[in-house]
């Protein structure tokens, strides 16, 4: 009756090569977006899940969800997105959002002064009461207007240096930097779940092997 | 079993497939190529008030050699692509399958049960009729589906184990990117050649020799250097001596193993994979090095036959393991000898393809049969059964001898038959018999016996894209009564190609994306801001909003839960329902009540303190399952209204309460200067004033939950307008109302002593803490007192029942720990000050308050 034997490499999401290349391993992670009201929070997300901009993004009155998966070497890393409501009325409902996300996106618009300290707020804010590993990214939104900047680049950046925030410019409207800022919290991300991959010796016997932490 | 022409009442699905794709073919899209839908059912699920629609499809596959019934949801109707459907349960047909009818349980008596394995049974609705044509009715999805439960399961099936359920594997959970994957394998999927060079010798309990013997002439055979050894040998050494000492013979082995490294090829380096041994029965992996990084789930078995099928000098070792995409098995074994016992190798063949078993992660195991590439090779012992009168072959003979002698051979003959390997295929034979020798020649036995030579050593193969290269005896090794015997094989290794299959990924995981990301359910609401305008106290508004589901599917939505008060709206709310589902097109209101009461008002004015905008009641979480949230502001501007406010603050105003705005009591409640423009509110002032010239028993009962009188609004009117009219409600409103402005504002009006005035032993000990409240507090203790007082005294009031409600209310605390006696306390000090002891104490200090209030 099974004449038509199947390889079995699908039956195993966490099959581990013994070199240390993975087969197929997955992690999923929450990751939220913050930052003052019309930034561009959502603009980033639609850019980086649907590749799409809008002049004119209507203003999120809520919380959108959007998954987006991308790979990081062999690892399928699965974003679950809460692009929140930058206005400040909402900011009390805020920590529902962040709470036991694993990263956050604090955005900041290069040509407003107010949102750039209106970001330094939430990066506070997250140090303080989100979970201790989170992993934060600041993103100075809207580069492509940086003729009319008035936040300096290495401004933002030394303050993302001693805060150990990752770091990048970015623009929804061009695409700038949109994917490598996901991709790069992507990679600062642990990816060692709790299913690490079984690794067969040559002598038969198995031994649990747990990746390194970070991709690099 | 037949397959993939059960289409139900005789309809087929190519006679059917006119330009309009049926369901039927829709369906089978979801599922591969050996996989075949066998009828459809139409269910739906009941949730809540709604119906889910739905389609329950019985199907095989042809490599699990298994029926399972998948069911679907039905997203959008008619079904039109396969992406309409979404997988939300799967039962594999197993023992355990069931599928129950109970008619007494439900509404309605069309409903059934499906069950698999641990889980709870799952319900499953019917209508009458059909709506699509190909669709079976239930009694005959019933009939279908136990005949295939019978036929698999209530039978007797020897090999159990050939069965598998392990194709559903990519339809539970997050099968959908492994299910695409699978779909576009072809893009990804390469084929790699690898050499696999198999040997086996029947070594005939002769010791490993030192290095001056060479094995290999037949292990170093061939032009192109193996990736993959499989050297099998058998009776190893088996002396009694030996096999009782099992350091003794894993010695031989260790010795065998290194012997036969050194003799492989010379072109390559190799390292031993595996090896596994079965008393004298032993197999050997040796792979090129830099092949071993590329081998997972490398397993090892055995199965003893031979004496009381346990000692092992009979039966088969094998080894199993995954080369990049392709699972590989390779079978040693040494099967019952003698020319006559040719059932019983077929036995030994058959006990060892069935119990040989090889773990999997969790609960499966695989089989022999489960691999892509077998290699079965060994001591098989079928020997040449000719006719009598035949002549034995010379050693040198011929390959026309050889072709005369194999058509006597027992396991050509077993295997025409189907009695054994079935499904192996041999390659041609060229060489001479291998058994049996004189050790030390080429000279078949000049024994007592004078065995027929036989070609007992044998190499098969089964599975897909693999090509014989060479298949020899070698006569030049002389050392065992048998010659050994090797087969060369170019394998096809399936390969992941991982440029390719990155790239393919991307564009699945994008695709998975896409769709979960536009089948996302959403909701519309009408409006997002919920305006209730002017709020009064003991008022309650309604506003209704309406949502309503837009999108091709149902729709469940609730209010999120906030962590600031730990329910989903503030207390002066009240949201209805507070959870629903809404099914396709569908919209339904949700009503909004707000009221302001003597429950929820000290927490209002708080947040007002507090709040960046005053306007905003609350702010609501619409959240849709699945999908994304929907902030309802609820905003409404409260009029302020005395009760709730504290002493201090009502001292502070200089016309009435009702003519602020709310800003400006918000000022009021934000200061905290004692600076009072009346030594006690006017509010309470009036309220007593009054009070004290009706008679009765006016305080019997109070309790702040239960529902204010009918002229309470009016009074609440009165008091905030400091209105000259006649008061407008009967005595005991006036009284409700007195106790309401006592205990709404947060503090009770004996904080901070109330730990200390509950803990004082006589008046004149409590009166030192009274001293020290704020002039408000102190004047309006000071003067309820004294009504309260006098209204004993006159014996409108029970000085006890006054007490006990007066002193909950006064020494009200907000501490859980309240000691046991806290009432009768309450009550002791109430009574103290409300008894006529010292009336000249108490007047003096009122005549002060009282002077005030007449200006």
């Amino acid at each position: 009756m099974a004449t038509t034997p199947r390889s079995g490499s699908s039956s195993s999401g966490a099959a581990q090569r013994p070199n240390g290349t993975s087969q197929n391993k997955s992690c999923q992670f929450k990751l939220v977006l913050l930052g003052e009201s019309a930034v561009g929070k959502s603009s980033l997300v639609l850019r980086f899940v649907k590749g799409q901009f809008h002049e004119y993004q209507e203003s999120t009155i809520g919380a959108a969800f959007l998954t987006q998966t991308i790979c990081i070497e062999d690892t399928v890393v699965k974003f679950e997105i809460w692009d929140t409501a930058g206005q400040e009325r909402y900011h009390s409902l805020a920590p529902m959002y962040y709470r036991g996300a694993q990263a956050a996106i604090v955005v900041y618009d290069i040509q407003n002064q107010d949102s750039f300290q209106r970001a330094k707020t939430w990066v506070k804010e997250l140090h303080k009461q989100a979970s201790p590993n989170i992993v934060i990214a600041l993103a100075g939104n809207k580069a492509d207007l940086s003729n009319i900047r008035v936040v300096e680049f290495d401004e933002a950046k030394q303050y993302a240096e001693e805060n150990g925030l990752l770091f990048m410019e970015t623009s929804a409207k061009t695409g700038m930097n949109v994917n490598d800022i996901f991709l790069a919290i992507a990679k600062k991300l642990p990816k060692n779940d709790n299913n690490p991959g079984t690794v067969i010796k040559p002598n038969g016997n198995e031994s649990t092997q747990t990746t390194n932490n970070c991709c690099k | 079993m037949e397959r993939g022409s059960n289409y139900p009442n005789g309809a087929d699905a190519s006679a059917a497939a006119v330009p309009v794709k049926t369901t039927l073919s829709i369906v089978q899209e979801r599922f591969k190529a050996d996989e075949t839908v066998h009828l459809i059912f139409e269910a739906y699920q009941i949730k809540g008030q709604e119906h889910i629609e739905g389609l329950l499809a019985l199907v095989s596959s042809a490599s699990g050699g298994t029926y399972a019934i998948i069911s679907f949801s039905v997203l959008r109707t008619p079904l039109t692509a396969s992406n309409d459907l979404k997988i939300n349960k799967v039962f594999p047909i197993n023992a355990s399958f069931k599928l129950t009818t109970d008619s007494k349980a439900s509404k309605t008596e069309q409903q059934f049960d499906l069950c698999t394995d641990d889980d709870r049974p799952t319900k499953y609705y019917y209508y009458s009729m059909r709506t699509d044509p190909l669709a079976v009715d239930f009694n005959e999805f019933c009939a279908k589906v136990n005949t295939c439960k019978k036929t698999m399961w209530d039978a007797e099936l020897p090999s159990e184990a050939a069965l598998n359920f392990r194709w559903l594997d990519d339809y539970r959970e997050i099968g959908e990117v492994k299910h695409e994957l699978k779909k576009r394998e072809s893009e990804y999927i390469i084929y790699k050649d690898v050499i696999v060079y198999c040997a086996t010798w029947n070594v005939n309990n002769k010791p490993c020799w030192d290095n001056k013997n060479t094995l290999r002439p037949w292990l170093a055979s061939g032009k192109r250097a193996p990736d993959i050894y499989a050297i099998g040998l058998q009776e190893l050494e088996n002396t009694a001596r030996a096999m009782l000492n099992g350091n003794q013979m894993q010695m031989f082995a260790t010795q065998w193993v290194r012997k036969m490294l050194e003799n492989l090829h010379d072109d390559m380096e190799y390292e031993e994979l595996q090896s596994v041994r079965l008393s004298g029965i032993m197999l050997t992996i040796f792979v090129r090095k830099n092949l071993r990084q590329h081998i997972v789930r490398c397993r090892v078995n055995s199965v003893a036959r031979g004496v009381f099928n346990t000692l092992g000098n009979k039966g088969g070792v094998a080894v199993s393991f995954q080369l990049n995409e392709a699972s590989m098995c390779f079978v040693n074994s040494h099967l019952a000898a003698h020319m006559g016992n040719v059932a019983e190798r077929n036995e030994d063949y058959k006990a060892i393809d069935d119990y040989m078993r090889f773990e999997e992660n969790g609960p499966q195991v695989r089989t022999i049969n489960d691999h892509d590439h077998i290699f079965w090779l060994g001591d098989l012992n079928y020997r040449i059964q000719e006719p009598n009168g035949q002549q034995r072959p010379g050693p040198m003979s011929d390959a026309q001898t050889f072709e005369l002698m194999l058509q006597y051979d027992q396991l050509r003959t077993e295997m025409s038959y189907e009695r054994c390997f079935k499904g192996y295929t041999e390659g041609e034979i060229k060489f001479a018999p291998t058994y049996k020798y004189d050790v030390g020649t080429d000279t078949y036995d000049t024994g007592e016996k004078q065995r027929a030579p036989a070609y007992c050593d044998r190499v098969l193969w089964k599975g897909k894209l693999i090509e014989q290269l060479e298949y020899n005896g070698v006569m030049e090794i002389r050392e065992s009564d048998h010659k050994p015997v090797y087969a060369i094989f170019r394998v096809k290794i399936k390969t992941r190609d991982d440029d390719k299959y990155r790239k393919v990924l991307a564009e699945v995981l994008k695709a998975v994306d896409k769709r979960e990301n536009d089948s996302q359910p959403q909701i519309t609401t009408d409006r997002l801001n919920i305006e209730f305008g002017v709020v009064r106290f003991n008022e309650p508004a309604i506003r209704d909003f309406n949502v309503s589901n837009d999108c091709p599917q149902q729709v469940d939505f609730k209010f999120k839960v906030k962590d600031s008060h730990n329910d989903i709206c503030e207390k002066w709310l009240h949201v209805d329902p507070r959870a629903d589902s809404l099914m396709i097109d569908s919209a339904r209101s949700i009503r909004v009540r707000a009221l302001i009461d003597a429950n929820s008002v000290t927490g209002l004015l708080k947040m007002i303190c507090t709040a960046v905008d005053k306007c905003v009641l609350d702010i609501l979480i619409l959240h849709v399952r699945s999908g994304r949230d929907i902030f309802i502001t609820v905003t409404g501007e409260y009029q302020p209204s005395c009760f709730g406010l504290s002493m201090e603050t009502l001292c502070r105003t200089e016309r009435p309460i009702g003519e602020y705005t709310l800003d400006e009591v918000k000022q009021l409640m934000l200061d905290v200067t004692p600076v009072y423009r009346v030594p006690m509110p006017r509010e309470y002032f009036l309220l007593i004033d009054y009070l004290h010239n009706q008679r009765g028993q006016l305080f019997q009962s109070y309790d702040r939950r239960q529902p204010l009188s009918s002229q309470f609004n009016a009074v609440r009117d009165w008091l905030d307008s400091w209105s000259n009219d006649p008061f407008p409600g009967t005595p005991q409103t006036a009284a409700e109302a007195l106790l309401l402005l006592l205990d709404l504002p947060e503090q009770a009006l004996l904080e901070p002593f109330v730990d200390d005035l509950l803990a004082s032993r006589s008046k004149a000990d409590a009166e030192r803490y009274i001293d020290l409240l704020s002039d408000p507090k102190r004047n309006v203790f000071k003067h309820l007192c004294l009504f309260l007082c006098e209204g004993v005294e006159r014996g409108d009031y029970d000085a006890n029942n006054v007490a006990t409600i007066f002193g909950r209310i006064l020494l009200r605390s907000s501490k859980c720990n309240v000691t046991i006696d806290y009432h009768s306390r309450c009550n002791e000090f109430m009574q103290r000050f409300i008894r006529i002891e010292n009336p000249d104490t108490v007047s003096g200090g009122n005549g002060h308050g009282g002077a005030s209030l007449q200006t």
